[in-house]
């Protein structure tokens, strides 16, 4: 006990030793509206990244400190607990400040790159904000004719909504009564529960024909009015923000730990490796608060008139062609330390650079498969090199119209969207021909409606092609669900029961693909698989016959037709490959002799 | 008319073709809102077809029952399936002896949906285990030095993906490659071979896609919209 009070003593001396202890704390407790004075215009600072306007700081801090201290006075005169001290927090500065326009998917964008004076902690937080002027309110500012319009439709909507509102509020309440009764006469085993059961059936359906008269107004007024509402929330809200302050903060706003570095933001950057653990930042959107989030009565609990609970803040799109600039605020704990960064204008980029090594790639490889193509057309007799599962084609074919039994046909189970789903409905066009000619059965159940409809339209073409459209059945070639394992089981069970001769499972698969096939193989029937899915190729290897893999399903629809045209793409891509194999080869001859030279990762990255 | 059943469907192709080749370079919120357009369009389209696909459902199936062609039975059951599905979607409030039943505060449909067509999709995707080990057995019979090859590798990966293949590596393992070392040698099948088959296959793919977009685009492969040549 004596021990104790020992200690304490001991720690009252030290608190109340001047400069110390007391007089830290007081500054520490300063407020932070008191802590961010308002900032000096931006341009007039006269070096980037030095402070405009800092309180709370070192410096600051202790002027303060030393103001506030008080000289140690007795001991015993203190509590006896008093919590430690708040170690002085030195906030880092940016130096080095860049700020530029960088090309950006939302159109505009800054970059900043800066580098630290001192070092961040833990709890350091960033946020860059952006100069906004006051001429942004006539971009979103309605005309006389638009506020008109948006004052009508508001007033049907609230006339309609007053009427709703209140009947709905009642009925909710009374189905929550109703509810608890329930609940009530369940654990009860009262006998009243059936009839119970029945009301709030009843209350549950007359609540929701309330809330469909009310989302059917609201849908309504949005059919008439919606971009003239966003655009007037717009105003609304940046009204508000910007007569608080003209600085509105960005998307950039959180902890310093979690701001990136040049080296992370590469494609930014080019091949440019220097500097590289230059922090990065790059802004694309401003932030306008609600305007009851600036007056700080913001509630997320409270529906606006229109039943819709507003949201805190927009994020919009720094604006275009104008001089943005920017400061940095710097926070660690009470303190706060505000940076003016300079400023940029951010342009609309119509071209994004970092791609320009993909558009040259595209256009080259266009430009091979082009040429192949017309070299194709002079000289028709190229050689395709043989593969075996479209060799099978015939054979599959001719085995069905030898046992009188039907061709199964499937696209895949991705939508027509997806290019597998499209490679397979060109077979399907070709493989169709043939099953004319020889006067087969052929049965298409499809995944995707879609799908069916081009499918039906293919088959069609090729019977007629054929001179055959009167063997053409359009019932065979229908719409079965679009649910992948439902998918499964109904053609699992086509093939069991009509048992097909032969199989053909083109495009893409998922989990279903062993499913198919191996029902396929059980039923003895002769079956070709071509998928582009990697994860699924094993499976059909396995089951199948015959397996296109890979491109093979892609180069199928040519190698059917042996057109021109057709394979002279094939020989284009198959160039475009082997240019790819040497730029591989070279690649890995050149890691061997020395590990820095990676020419192939820096040419298609990012730039 | 023959213009619009062929030459119009090309243009189409072409024009949208190229403007959604543009649109990845384009970094402008105007290039957005046409990506978000089109999707809009797309997913339109699809509604419409989706109309078309029941259709083409039904009519398939009542033609198997007016015609009584074999199996026409689960045609019933199809057609009644359907339309039972359809109905509980429009009703509006639970039905006595089901949602309540299971105190779900669901409707009829959403008790179908649970308690039949979960539990049918759950049955047809555990089928694929068994599947799986008759795929499995066919595959490995060793008859030809690939098979054997797929085997001896199967075997490998089995055990070293499984427990005891990790308690045989941890006591006999000497060096990090030794023979024993099955989850060492099923990491290297995995991110050497098998990773350089995959991108192989993957490579051509991709080069395969860019060719059938050109073909597209410029009107030489026609076979999706019908006739083709």
């Amino acid at each position: 006990m004596r021990k104790t009070w020992l200690w304490v003593l001991m720690l009252g001396l030290a608190l109340g030793a001047p400069g110390l202890g007391l007089g830290q704390q007081e500054a520490q407790k300063k407020p932070p509206a008191e802590a961010a004075a308002p900032a000096a215009k931006p341009g007039a600072a006269a070096e980037k990244g030095v402070p405009t306007a800092t309180a709370g700081g070192p410096a600051a801090a202790g002027k303060d400190a030393a103001a506030l201290a008080t000289p140690g006075g007795p001991a015993a005169a203190l509590p006896p607990v008093v919590p430690p001290p708040v170690p002085m927090v030195v906030l880092p500065r940016p130096v080095d400040v860049e700020v530029f326009d960088v090309p950006n998917d939302n159109g505009t964008g800054v970059g900043v790159l800066w580098n630290w004076e001192g070092s961040t902690t833990e709890t350091t937080t960033v946020t860059i904000e952006t100069e906004v002027a006051a001429s942004i309110l006539d971009k979103y500012r309605l005309t006389a004719d638009e506020q008109s319009k948006l004052d009508s439709a508001r007033a049907e909507l609230a006339q309609g909504l007053s009427s709703l509102t209140g009947p709905r509020d009642e009925s909710d309440a009374a189905l929550k009564a109703t509810e608890a009764d329930l609940t009530l006469a369940q654990n009860n085993r009262d006998p009243q529960y059936f009839t119970l059961l029945k009301d709030k059936w009843q209350k549950a359906e007359e609540l929701a024909r309330l809330e469909r008269l009310i989302g059917l107004l609201r849908d309504r007024y949005l059919s008439k009015v919606q971009k003239l509402d966003v655009k007037d929330q717009r105003f609304r809200y940046f009204e508000a923000t910007l007569a608080a302050s003209p600085w509105l903060a960005t998307n950039i706003d959180g902890p310093a730990a979690d701001i990136g570095t040049k080296a992370d933001s590469a494609n930014r950057f080019g091949q440019d490796p220097s500097e590289a653990a230059k922090f990065y930042a790059e802004i694309n959107q401003m932030v306008a608060l609600n305007p009851a989030a600036v007056a700080g009565t913001y509630d997320n609990s409270v529906k606006n008139e229109y039943d819709q609970i507003p949201p805190q803040a927009l994020q919009l799109p720094l604006d275009k062609n104008v001089l943005h600039n920017m400061r940095m605020v710097v926070k660690d704990g009470d303190q706060q330390a505000i940076y003016d960064l300079g400023g940029t204008v951010s342009r609309v980029n119509f071209f994004n650079f970092a791609v320009l090594n993909n558009l040259i790639f595209a256009v080259l490889f266009c430009i091979v498969i082009l040429t192949a193509i017309v070299i194709a057309r002079r000289n028709p007799n190229l050689f395709i090199r043989r593969i075996n599962g479209l060799e099978a084609v015939d054979e599959a074919i001719g085995r069905a119209t030898e046992m009188g039994k039907p061709v199964l046909y499937l696209t895949g189970t991705d939508p027509l969207s997806s290019l597998s789903t499209l490679a397979a409905i060109n077979i399907l066009g070709r493989v169709a021909r043939k099953i004319a000619d020889y006067d087969s059965d052929l049965i298409v159940p499809c995944k995707d409606p879609v799908a069916l409809t081009v499918a039906q339209e293919v088959v069609r073409e090729a019977y007629t092609d054929q001179g055959r459209p009167d063997a053409y059945r359009e019932d065979n070639i229908y719409f079965v669900t679009d649910d992948q394992f439902s998918f499964a089981a109904s053609v699992c069970a086509i093939m069991i029961r009509e048992k097909p001769a032969a199989n053909f499972l083109m495009g893409y698969y998922y989990a279903e693909a062993l499913l198919l096939a191996e029902t396929g193989a059980t039923t003895g029937a002769i079956q070709i698989a071509g998928t582009d899915s990697i994860s699924q190729l094993p499976f059909f290897i396995t089951t199948c016959d015959y397996t296109l893999i890979g491109e093979e399903l892609y180069a199928a629809s040519a190698y059917l037709s042996r057109e021109p045209l057709l394979l002279g793409s094939l020989r284009g891509q198959d160039i475009g490959k082997a240019l790819v194999m040497i730029l591989i080869i070279l690649q890995t001859v050149m890691f061997l002799i020395n590990s820095e030279l990676d020419f192939l990762r820096k040419l298609v990255e990012p730039l | 008319m023959l213009f619009f059943k062929r030459q119009w469907p090309i243009i189409i192709a072409f024009v949208m073709g190229i403007l959604m080749w543009a649109r990845f370079y384009v970094p402008t919120a105007e290039s957005q809102t046409l990506q978000d357009e089109y999707m809009r369009w797309e997913r339109i389209i699809v509604t419409f077809a989706s109309l078309l696909g029941i259709l083409s459902l039904l009519h398939h199936h009542w033609n198997k029952v007016r015609l009584k062609r074999p199996g026409f039975a689960y045609s019933y059951i199809t057609i009644f399936a359907f339309f039972v599905m359809a109905l509980a979607g429009f009703v509006p409030f639970p039905i006595p002896g089901f949602a309540e039943a299971h105190n779900s505060g669901d409707g009829f449909h959403m008790w179908l949906y649970k308690y039949m067509f979960s539990p049918l999709q759950a049955t047809m995707f555990s089928i694929l285990a068994f599947y799986i080990a008759s795929a499995a057995f066919r595959a490995f019979r060793a008859r030809s030095f690939e098979a054997t090859a797929l085997l001896v590798t199967a075997c490998i990966m089995m055990v070293g993906r499984v427990p005891i293949g990790e308690l045989i590596a941890q006591h006999s393992v000497i060096s990090d490659y030794t023979v024993l070392n099955f989850p060492k040698w099923t990491e290297w099948l995995l991110n050497i071979p098998n990773a350089a088959a995959q991108r192989g296959i993957l490579l051509g793919v991709i080069l395969s896609q860019i060719a059938i977009c050109v073909r597209i685009i410029f009107g030489i492969e026609r076979t999706y919209m019908g006739g083709g040549d």
